[in-house]
């Protein structure tokens, strides 16, 4: 088959065309983890935290995802578990497979920030996916 | 760290109107662990040029004409793989498509 496609992403970043409402719908906060630094020369982990995952369930896929913030001042603590949340400045890459066509899709999604939307909880979240939340 | 998602769906707006550049021909992919037989249509549109187009063989158009406008059903990223050359120089890349649920043309044909 000819080859003649334009669609292409820098470093997979395709932010600017995604639909995320359409993909993921509503997000619910299920909890928080550090992201320690990993030594190379040790080949271990250390204590120092450089960023954070937070994770969250999707209304549409029913499915946990970690969300990466690179800031260090993240404040988790007006979250509760089932909180809707909202992505500032959401950054979506888009990964090719590895299956001999095609076998779904992986992404990763990373932000600035995240808020809060109300106090609405939901109560479709598979108790399974809850996430024990970090103190 | 990498999410796996079955679909991620694109806005209406990057792509804009869809405009068919050639004759569809069928392709076997695999779509989350199933076989499927889909038709592939180079096409181009207002926003980005040159890109193909996979939708089911059962919901879509066996036969466009050229440059005729395309209408698409929810819209989706997907990376597949192909293959070129054989044995140790087999070489294996990939290209970005969107997958469709429906394709129909616009318009009388």
């Amino acid at each position: 088959m000819e080859q003649l496609l334009n669609l292409k992403f820098k470093g997979g970043d395709v932010t600017e065309l995604v639909d995320l409402v359409k993909t993921l719908g509503k997000l619910f906060y299920l909890g928080y983890e550090p992201i320690l630094r990993f030594d190379e020369e040790k080949q271990e982990t250390t204590d120092e935290v450089v960023g954070y995952e937070m994770i969250v369930v999707s209304e549409i896929t029913k499915k946990p995802y970690k969300i990466k913030f690179d800031q260090l001042d993240m404040d988790f603590s007006m979250l509760s578990a089932r909180d809707e949340v909202q992505l500032i400045n959401p950054v979506v890459r888009f990964y090719q497979d590895s299956g001999a066509l095609t076998q779904g899709s992986t992404i990763s999604i990373s932000a600035e920030k995240v808020r809060k939307v109300d106090k609405k909880q939901i109560n479709s979240v598979p108790k399974s996916e809850t996430v024990k939340q970090k103190a | 760290m990498q999410n796996e998602i079955s679909a991620v769906y694109l806005k209406k707006e990057y792509l804009g109107n869809i405009y068919a550049t050639g004759e569809a021909s069928t392709r076997s992919i695999y779509l989350n662990g199933t076989r499927r037989q889909v038709r592939a249509y180079p096409v181009t549109s207002d926003k980005v040029s040159s890109f193909l187009v996979l939708a089911p063989v059962a919901k879509s158009e066996a036969h466009v004409e050229l440059f005729q406008e395309l209408s698409l059903k929810n819209e989706r990223l997907m990376a597949i793989s192909n293959s070129i050359g054989q044995g140790q120089n087999r070489n294996t890349y990939y290209e970005y498509v969107i997958f469709v649920d429906e394709l129909n043309a616009k318009g009388e044909k």
